[in-house]
């Protein structure tokens, strides 16, 4: 049996289904993503192994036990909230302290093991600070070295960056991977964001009305996309019916939907040698990301997405001809 | 735009001069010995603010008692609202409306309607209700209920009392613990508002105090008022200034506590 296994985990709100027999494997030492929009079911089922939420059927196994009726102090898991939680009356060591305290360890045990873990989170110089005191992102650090210091069997991260502005972020994403690898704990996060899930995981699931519908590495989720829903979550995937790429390029697709990344649209102002599928079009829009820009063409009656790399000598203007390239390989069918 | 400002000016101005001249009047009343055509005569004279503070004993033992009959239904309020809400907010979000709605009733049945409702209920009948002390207790923790609840609410959901009491319970502590060592004191100072707020009204009532207490209590409301009616005209004024400022005190205390609430509240939300 996996480290942790979700058995057949349904969950009602009322009327609402907001878990639909959910079979999950999660092994050991593993970083998992729950992805999806919000209300789909992700923190539900993060929350069912925390024992804060109940599960209407179905049975949890965490370390090769059931934990389906255990209470969630019993359980082992360690929670870090969005909105951070921590005790405003008490300061960062106290915070940290807080579960070594519940589980009546001596007082100096909890002093060595509370300085160790801010030194891990590097907010040793917070030690006497109020939360009221910190940043976002401190917060959320004081957080997860609270979660950590108790050593659970899993740690749960429930949109634990989304109160977090973009740069610090990122630099949290990071931080929170070097240490869960350093700890090597089994890690659960919840997010609505498929780069931070890209970024992060060993592994993403992705979540769609209460169901998984895929489950894949990073790298095979965002290249073998395993649906339509998985492909419009995913990147920013081109989505077209066979029938009307079929018109436009002269192709000979079977019924159904065609996805391509738009990173691997080439386009060109003179027709290409290479052999690929060319369609002729129009700069409809231009719209600079960073280090690429986004175009939109209107490609024989078709709407497609280009991005391609931000080459200011290599600029096509709205209203300019161009031509579309698109490796015959590149295109997935999707049912 | 600058002439609209000197309007707005000039109405503040005009209200706040309205407002403060019988206080001074009255202060200034009580540093005399009776006024002689339009100016106070003797004045300066602190004869009778020597007699307030030396020699009126039924004065401090009315303020006292006031104080008694405040702070009792307060803290029964306090008490009775504080576990509601937690249970509300912690379990049952779906009754805060009901919850809501029957701590506005007090608004809609104000002093003397509760109070002939209740002498009429209760009054005479033997039971431990038709006490008059506990009926004053209880209409008075009935009539403070829109300021303790609202008060209460706003705090438990600013600290996010459910997340709170979540991660407490995932780090192995029990709800017990978690209420008295993490809850409660985080509403130490939404309690300390709700508190000054209903003091302040508790302490000016009159209406309640006269009808259910009739001439058993005597307050420092209707102390004055009796004063009002028999006493001397500069010592009455001694004593209306004395329970000015205590109520001033009051209110000021609350103003500066509810202000420093919203701006901790607007800082956690930045």
């Amino acid at each position: 049996m996996a480290y942790i296994h979700f058995e057949h985990i349904n969950k009602y709100f009322g009327t609402n289904h907001v878990l639909k027999d959910i079979t999950l494997d999660i092994e050991q030492g593993e970083l998992v993503t729950f992805l999806g929009p919000s209300g789909c079911g992700k923190s539900t089922l993060l929350r069912c192994l925390s024992g804060l939420e109940e599960v209407t059927s179905g049975k949890i196994f965490l370390d090769g036990k059931d934990v389906t009726e255990v209470s969630p102090r019993k359980r082992g898991c360690g929670m870090v909230f969005q909105q951070y939680s921590l005790f405003p009356n008490m300061t960062v060591a106290q915070n940290v302290a807080f579960g070594l305290k519940m589980q009546k360890m001596p007082k100096a045990q909890i002093e060595t093991k509370v300085r160790e873990m801010l030194d891990v989170v590097g907010l040793s110089e917070k030690y006497d600070q109020y939360p009221r005191s910190l940043s976002g992102g401190q917060q959320q650090r004081v957080a997860l070295a609270r979660a950590l210091v108790v050593e659970p069997k899993v740690l749960l991260l429930d949109e634990p960056l989304s109160a977090i502005d973009a740069l610090l972020r990122k630099n949290l994403q990071i931080e929170i991977r070097r240490i869960q690898r350093d700890l090597g704990i089994t890690t659960l996060f919840v997010t609505h964001d498929q780069d931070e899930a890209m970024v992060m995981s060993d592994k993403i699931h992705l979540f769609n009305m209460g169901t998984i519908e895929q489950s894949a590495s990073p790298v095979d989720m965002y290249t073998k996309p395993a649906s339509k829903y998985a492909a419009s979550f995913i990147g920013h995937y081109n989505i077209l019916q066979a029938d009307a790429f079929n018109k436009a390029a002269g192709t000979e697709y079977s019924s159904g939907c065609l996805a391509f990344r738009p990173e691997i649209i080439g386009i060109s102002r003179t027709e290409p040698e290479e052999e690929a599928i060319v369609i002729k079009g129009t700069v409809r829009n231009q719209i600079p990301h960073g280090n690429i820009v986004r175009y939109t063409i209107d490609a024989n009656g078709v709407e497609l997405d280009a991005d391609i790399l931000f080459e200011a000598s290599s600029i096509f203007e709205i209203g300019e001809q161009v031509y579309v390239s698109i490796k015959d390989g590149n295109i997935l069918e999707l049912e | 735009m600058k002439q609209n400002k000197v309007g707005h000016y000039i109405v503040l101005g005009v209200t706040v001069v309205v407002m403060i001249v019988p206080v001074l009047f009255t202060l200034i009343y009580g540093f005399s010995n009776g006024w002689l055509d339009i100016l106070p005569s003797d004045f300066p004279s602190f004869t009778y603010w020597k007699e307030l503070f030396f020699d009126s004993p039924l004065f401090w033992q009315n303020v006292l008692r006031s104080i008694y009959l405040c702070v009792i239904p307060i803290i029964i309020s306090l008490v009775c609202m504080i576990l509601v809400m937690y249970t509300i907010v912690m379990h049952m979000p779906k009754l805060d409306g009901l919850i809501q709605t029957i701590s506005m009733i007090p608004y809609t049945l104000r002093g003397v309607v509760l109070a002939i409702s209740v002498l009429t209920l209760y009054a005479g009948k033997g039971t431990i209700f038709s006490d008059r002390t506990i009926m004053l207790f209880s209409v008075y923790s009935v009539i403070i209920l829109p300021f303790v609840y609202r008060g209460l609410r706003n705090n438990l959901y600013a600290i996010n009392a459910k997340q709170i009491v979540e991660a407490a319970e995932l780090l192995g502590a029990s709800g017990i613990y978690t209420f008295f060592r993490i809850i409660v004191p985080n509403m130490l100072t939404g309690i300390a508002v709700a508190a000054l707020l209903s003091f302040g009204l508790l302490f000016t009532d009159f209406p309640i105090v006269k009808l259910i207490g009739g001439n058993r209590y005597e307050t420092a409301q209707t102390f004055l008022w009796n004063q009002q009616r028999s006493g001397f005209g500069p010592k009455t004024s001694t004593y209306i200034i004395m329970v000015f400022l205590i109520i001033f005190t009051i209110a000021t205390a609350s103003y500066r506590l509810q202000h420093k609430v919203e701006k901790q509240d607007a800082e956690k939300t930045k």
